[in-house]
Formats: structure tokens, C-alpha cells, sequence
């Protein structure tokens, strides 16, 4: 018997499947970069908003405490205050 | 020129671009300064009794004047207040402007004996609380600070100078489930409760007991014994139940029994007081005598319906000193 090749329909069957593990991949790697940027040390905001708030008075540019210039271990003396 | 800052607030030590948010969304580096972007602008306002933090044995039945911001350094998966602590500033829906001195003149016209700095985490907006605990003080309010405990020792020192009692989490006697449920780890928060006892600050731990995850009782045990250790066999400990949040929903509500089991075995360790909480009607949230049993403190959910201890905090039959802030 000779075998039979692809018709349409499983054609089309196929793309959808292969649609549906695109998309379920993009979901998984969405939430896997969610997870990985909680708790990755900074995070990207919507710096111009907070900025427009400031300048409306909503929010503050009220220096922070504890902090220090640069990046790396304690730096005795240069933390505030 | 990209200036970037080093935050020493909390174990996370974040190093923040300039334009960046520290992984609270609201230390903020603008122009290579850090900016306390919520300063004086709350978007939670509430009074509360002081019950709810729950703080047991401080003022009872009194009033707390319960602020927070948004942001918080945890990223807990059953978070009951992310809406508030998983959002920066320019999220929220609600932004008050109130200055240190406004939230005290609030809180004494609204008859609350304290500030809470609580629902999100207040170490977040440290230099708010901060700034706003030194006038409270000045002005004869306590100051209540309800948090995870998740800061650095040098900025908790210096906070204690004006804070008066604190109701800290240990979310469980785990780094691992530290890590996998908060982003955060355990040894700053045990580093954190030391520190509090050290200062003097009158201290309440909470444990939210959550199914499967943090409910093993030998867990439970080992935790007892380092707060009889470490902080004492006085402290109020808390184990409250759990409800389905956030992004934790695949889990039921805490079983009452397990609550009970949880309470016996801290008592059997020999804390003195260890309470059971967010179970309605429950006798695990009443305070007794450890020296005869006696009934003291009489309460349904948030709401003290009787009261025996004698006025400087004693036990009426035996005259035991419970251990406290009663007036």
C-alpha cells in the first residue's frame, strides 16, 4: 500500500497546534521574565511619569536615606546619614 | 553619564541606574540622587484598632493611625495588599499629600494613640516613617511599625530611636521558602527581630500559616524555640490563617486544626503567648495567665469584649506580670 501523503485539513491541524505551542511558549517566557526580574536589584519604571507626578506635586523628589554613589559592597562613611 | 546609586536600605543592596527604581518601584535614582518618591503622599489612610496589626499586648482596644505607600521590597505570591505593595507611585489611583506633621495632627484629632506605618512595608518609606515617628513622639503618640523585616541593621537602629513597638513576620524557619514564596531570605529578618529586642522596641512576631508550604511542625517547633531563644519566652507570637490571594490560589484556606496544632507546639516549647489569628470566635486569640490559666484578655476577631488585667498589667489572681505596654 502506498502511503497516503498530508491532506489539507491536517495541514491546517497542524498549524493550529503549532500556533498554540507558540503562543503557550511566549506566555511561559513572559512569566518566566517576570519572575526573574522581582528581586534582580533595580527595576525599569515609567521614569517620566514619576517625573510629570513630581513636577504636579502627587509624588516627591525628596532625597532618600542610605544610599550611596556607585555601585558595589558598603562603603563606610559615604552612607547617609 | 549613567550614575549609578548603591541603595544600603535593605539586604537587597539594589545598584540603580540612573532613571532606575530599586526592586521596591519607588527609591527612584533621578540624576544620580535617590529620590523617597512617596514622600508624604500615602494612598492608604485608615484608623484601626490596634488589634488588627495584630499587636496583643500594646494599648489595647486603642486606635491606630494606619498609613502607607506604595512599593515594598517582597514580592510575596499570596500578598493580601498588592495592589498597593506591588505598584510604584505613578500606578496608584490614590495619591494623598500629607506631611509628617499633617498625619500627626490626624491622627491626635482622630483620637488614636498611635501611628501604624504598615500595610505594605514601611521600610520602604523609611525617611516618611522616619520623619513622621520624630513628631509623633513629640507629640505623646506611639509609633507602630508592621513589617517584614527585611532592612539592613545600621537604618533598623536607627529607626528604633522612635519606634515604640513592631509587629514583624517570620514567614516561616526557611530560607528556601523564603526564597521560592517572598524574593527575600530569612537571616536578615531573624537579624531584623533581634535588633528590635535589642532597642527596646515592644516586639509581636506573626506567622501566617499557609497549607503544604510552611505548616510542617517540626518547622513550627524549631521556630518556637529560637523565639524563646533569641527573644524571649514573653513574646506574642501569632500564627494566622491564610486565604487564597494574589497569585496564590491553588491553595485552601488554613484548616482550624492545623492553627491548633501550630499553637500547641509553640506553647509546648514555652512561649507564653501564642495567639491564633483571622479564625472568627476563636479561644487561641485570648490572652491567659502562664502562671494559672486564667482568662485576661477576652476577644472576638479585632474587638476586645473583656478585659481582667489589673491597670499596670498584671493577672488579678495571681498578680503575674504579663508582659506589655498597658498604659
Amino acid at each position: 500500500m502506498k502511503p497516503k501523503g498530508l491532506q489539507r485539513n491536517d495541514l491546517e491541524l497542524l498549524g493550529l497546534v503549532a500556533l498554540l505551542l507558540l503562543a503557550m511558549g511566549g506566555y511561559l517566557v513572559q512569566q518566566l521574565g517576570v519572575s526573574r526580574q522581582e528581586g534582580a536589584g533595580w527595576r525599569r519604571i515609567d521614569t517620566q511619569a514619576v517625573q510629570r507626578l513630581i513636577e504636579a506635586g502627587d509624588l516627591s523628589d525628596q532625597e532618600a536615606l542610605w544610599y550611596h554613589p556607585g555601585m558595589g559592597g558598603k562603603q563606610p562613611g559615604k552612607s547617609r546619614p | 553619564m549613567n550614575a549609578k546609586v548603591t541603595c544600603e536600605l535593605c539586604p537587597r543592596r539594589c545598584v540603580i541606574p540612573e532613571g532606575g527604581a530599586g526592586d521596591c518601584r519607588i527609591r527612584v535614582n533621578l540624576d544620580g540622587k535617590l529620590r523617597a518618591t512617596t514622600y508624604g503622599h500615602p494612598s492608604s489612610v485608615h484608623i484601626d484598632p490596634v488589634e488588627k496589626k495584630p499587636l496583643y499586648h500594646f494599648l489595647p482596644s486603642s486606635s491606630a493611625f494606619s498609613i502607607a505607600t506604595a512599593g515594598c521590597n517582597l514580592h510575596c505570591l499570596n500578598c493580601q495588599n498588592w495592589e498597593l505593595s506591588q505598584r510604584d507611585g505613578s500606578e496608584m489611583e490614590q495619591l494623598f499629600h500629607a506631611e509628617p506633621a499633617d498625619l500627626v495632627a490626624a491622627a491626635r484629632e482622630n483620637d488614636c494613640r498611635s501611628i501604624a506605618y504598615t500595610y505594605s512595608d514601611p521600610i520602604v518609606f523609611y525617611e516618611y516613617t522616619r520623619d513622621t515617628s520624630a513628631l509623633a513622639q513629640a507629640a505623646g503618640l506611639r509609633n507602630l511599625l508592621i513589617t517584614a523585616g527585611y532592612i539592613n541593621r545600621r537604618p533598623l537602629r536607627e529607626l528604633c530611636r522612635v519606634l515604640d513597638a513592631s509587629n514583624t513576620d517570620l514567614k516561616a524557619f526557611d530560607d528556601g521558602f523564603y526564597q521560592r514564596v517572598t524574593t527575600a531570605s530569612l537571616r536578615p529578618v531573624l537579624d531584623a527581630l533581634v535588633t528590635l529586642r535589642e532597642e527596646g522596641v515592644w516586639l509581636e512576631v506573626t506567622n501566617l500559616v499557609i497549607p503544604t508550604l510552611n505548616d510542617d511542625l517540626a518547622m513550627i517547633r524549631s521556630m518556637a524555640k529560637w523565639i524563646r531563644d533569641e527573644l524571649g519566652e514573653g513574646t506574642p507570637l501569632h500564627f494566622s490563617r491564610f486565604y487564597p490571594m494574589y497569585r496564590m490560589r491553588n491553595l485552601p484556606p488554613t484548616p482550624a486544626d492545623t492553627l491548633e496544632r501550630a499553637r500547641q507546639e509553640a506553647l509546648a516549647v514555652g512561649l507564653h503567648f501564642v495567639y491564633i489569628g483571622n479564625l472568627m470566635g476563636h479561644s487561641g486569640s485570648n490572652t491567659y495567665c502562664p502562671r494559672d490559666g486564667a482568662l485576661l484578655i477576652a476577644r472576638t476577631g479585632f474587638h476586645i469584649t473583656e478585659n481582667r488585667l489589673t491597670a499596670d498589667g498584671r493577672c488579678p489572681k495571681c498578680n503575674e506580670k504579663i508582659p506589655g505596654v498597658w498604659q
